[in-house]
C-alpha cells in the first residue's frame, strides 16, 4: 500500500509543537527526516550515528518548542542536528580520525585562513564576522558557502544542484575563501 | 584559528541567513523519487513547448516597454503547425505538442483549448512576440494532497539576442544556470506564493522565456525545461 503522507507547511508543524501534539515529530520526520540525515551523514559518515543524531534532534526540538517559536524551522533543525553531529564527531575524532566531508571542508577553509601569527578571537565574535561576510555575498555564493561549510555537501553535489561543473564550484569556493580571509583581515582578526 | 573554532563559529551563523540559503538548497536538491519516465518526459516536454507557444502573456506590454499602445496587432493560432506556417519558420514547440497529443500514457492532463498568440508592434509588421499558455495537472501519487496544478507560459521574443533584454515579471537573479548542449539556460526559482520558476535562453536567434507556476510544494520548471530542451527534443 502506498504510504500517503501529507507534507505540512512549517507553520503547521510549529503549531503542533506548541500544542504539544506528538504528530509534530512525525510531521518533522516526514518533511525533514531525509534532509537531516544527510546533514548528519556529511559530518559523521556513519548511518547508525546519524540515526541517533536525528532522533536526538527531534527530542531537542520537542523540548525547546515552546518556548522557542522558530521562524524558519529548517534552519532551526539544521542548527540543532549540526551541533549534535559535531559533538559526536569530536568524540569520534578523539578516538580516531574519521574521513568525512566535514573534515575535508574544515581543512580547506582553515588552510585558507591560516596565518603565521596567533589568533585571539572568541568563537561568537568570529561567528558574527562570518555571518556578516556571508550576508555580503551574492545569493549564489552564499548558497555555495552554506552548502559546503555548513552542510558539508561535497562539491560534486553542489555542482549538480546548480547545474554547473565541479571546477566551477571549486573556483567559487576559492573566491569565497579568499574573500573571507580579506574580510577577517579588515575586521582585525589577524595579529 | 583551529578547525574547532571555525566549526563552532560557522554553527553560530545567523539563522535568518542560514534559513534563506537552506530554502534554496532544498529547492535545488534533485528529487530522484519523482523522476518522470523517459517517454513521459518527452511527451510532457512536447506538451510544455506547445503550452508555451499557446500561452498569451499579459505581460507583453511590459516586454515591449510601452510599445503596446494602439497599433499592437495579435493573431490567434491553435496549433504549432499553423503558427510555424504563418511565421514561415520553425520554433521550439513541436516537442511539447507531440507530448500533449500522446496523453494516454502521460502524467499530464491536457487543457483542451490550447492558445497561441503572435503579436506585432504594428499592423503589417514582423512578428515580435509569441505567447502560449498551457494548464496542466501534475499527477503525483506520493502526496496525500490534490495533484498540483501547473500553469506553463512560453514567451518567444523574436530576434532578441540578449538574455537580459526583456523578460516576464517574476524573474529574480539568483545566478542559477543549466547547460543543455550549446544552450545556456538561466533560471530562477521563487515562491510567491505559488512555486514559480522562470527560465530564459536564446535559441535560433530568439529569446525564449519559460514561466512555470504550480500549486503544491515543489517546482516543475526543470521538468518542462528538460522536455523542451532535453536531448531527445534537440536531436
Amino acid at each position: 500500500m502506498t504510504n500517503h503522507k501529507r507534507i505540512r507547511p512549517d507553520h503547521e508543524i510549529v503549531a503542533l509543537y506548541l500544542a504539544r501534539d506528538e504528530e509534530a515529530i512525525a510531521a518533522t520526520d516526514t518533511k525533514y527526516g531525509g534532509y537531516l540525515f544527510t546533514v548528519a551523514y556529511n559530518i559523521l559518515h556513519d548511518p547508525l550515528d546519524c540515526e541517533e543524531c536525528r532522533n536526538d534532534t527531534y527530542l531537542k526540538t520537542w523540548c525547546t518548542i515552546p518556548p522557542k517559536r522558530p521562524a524558519r524551522l529548517q534552519a532551526y533543525l539544521t542548527r540543532i542536528i549540526r551541533c549534535i553531529s559535531v559533538d559526536r564527531y569530536r568524540e569520534r575524532t578523539r578516538e580516531k580520525r574519521i574521513p568525512s566531508d566535514m573534515t575535508v571542508s574544515l581543512e580547506e577553509l582553515s588552510e585558507s585562513l591560516a596565518s603565521h601569527g596567533e589568533w585571539e578571537i572568541e568563537t561568537a565574535e568570529l561567528g558574527r564576522c562570518i555571518s556578516d561576510y556571508v550576508a555580503s555575498l551574492p545569493r549564489r555564493r552564499r548558497l555555495i558557502f552554506v552548502c559546503r561549510y555548513y552542510c558539508a555537501d561535497p562539491p560534486g553535489r553542489i555542482a549538480d544542484m546548480l547545474g554547473v561543473t565541479v571546477s566551477a564550484v571549486y573556483k567559487e569556493l576559492g573566491k569565497i575563501r579568499a574573500g573571507l580571509r580579506e574580510h577577517l583581515e579588515k575586521e582585525g582578526f589577524y595579529l | 584559528m583551529t578547525q574547532e573554532s571555525l566549526m563552532d563559529a560557522i554553527t553560530a551563523m545567523d539563522e535568518e541567513l542560514l534559513g534563506e540559503a537552506l530554502d534554496t538548497r532544498s529547492r535545488l536538491l534533485p528529487r530522484a523519487d519523482r523522476r518522470i519516465k523517459p517517454l513521459a518526459v518527452k511527451r510532457i516536454g512536447l506538451a510544455a513547448c506547445l503550452a508555451l507557444a499557446l500561452l498569451v502573456v499579459p505581460y507583453a506590454k511590459l516586454v515591449f516597454s510601452g510599445s503596446h499602445a494602439s497599433g499592437h496587432i495579435s493573431e490567434q493560432y491553435f496549433s504549432v503547425a499553423s503558427v510555424e506556417q504563418a511565421l514561415g519558420r520553425d520554433i521550439l514547440l513541436e516537442p511539447l505538442e507531440e507530448a500533449l497529443r500522446l496523453t494516454s500514457d502521460s502524467t499530464l492532463q491536457i487543457n483542451p483549448a490550447p492558445n497561441i498568440t503572435v503579436s506585432s508592434t504594428h499592423k503589417g509588421g514582423p512578428p515580435s512576440m509569441l505567447k502560449a499558455r498551457y494548464n496542466a495537472v501534475e499527477a503525483d501519487n506520493s502526496l496525500d494532497t490534490d495533484d498540483p496544478q501547473t500553469k506553463v507560459e512560453l514567451y518567444i521574443l523574436f530576434d532578441h539576442d540578449d538574455l537580459n533584454d526583456s523578460y516576464v515579471g517574476g524573474y529574480e537573479e539568483q545566478g542559477l544556470s543549466k547547460q543543455y548542449g550549446d544552450i545556456t539556460v538561466v533560471y530562477s526559482l521563487i515562491q510567491d506564493p505559488l512555486m514559480h520558476g522562470q527560465a530564459k535562453f536564446l535559441y535560433g536567434g530568439d529569446l525564449y522565456v519559460l514561466d512555470v507556476q504550480s500549486t503544491g510544494d515543489r517546482h516543475f520548471l526543470m521538468k518542462y525545461l528538460d522536455i523542451l530542451l532535453g536531448e531527445e527534443a534537440l536531436s
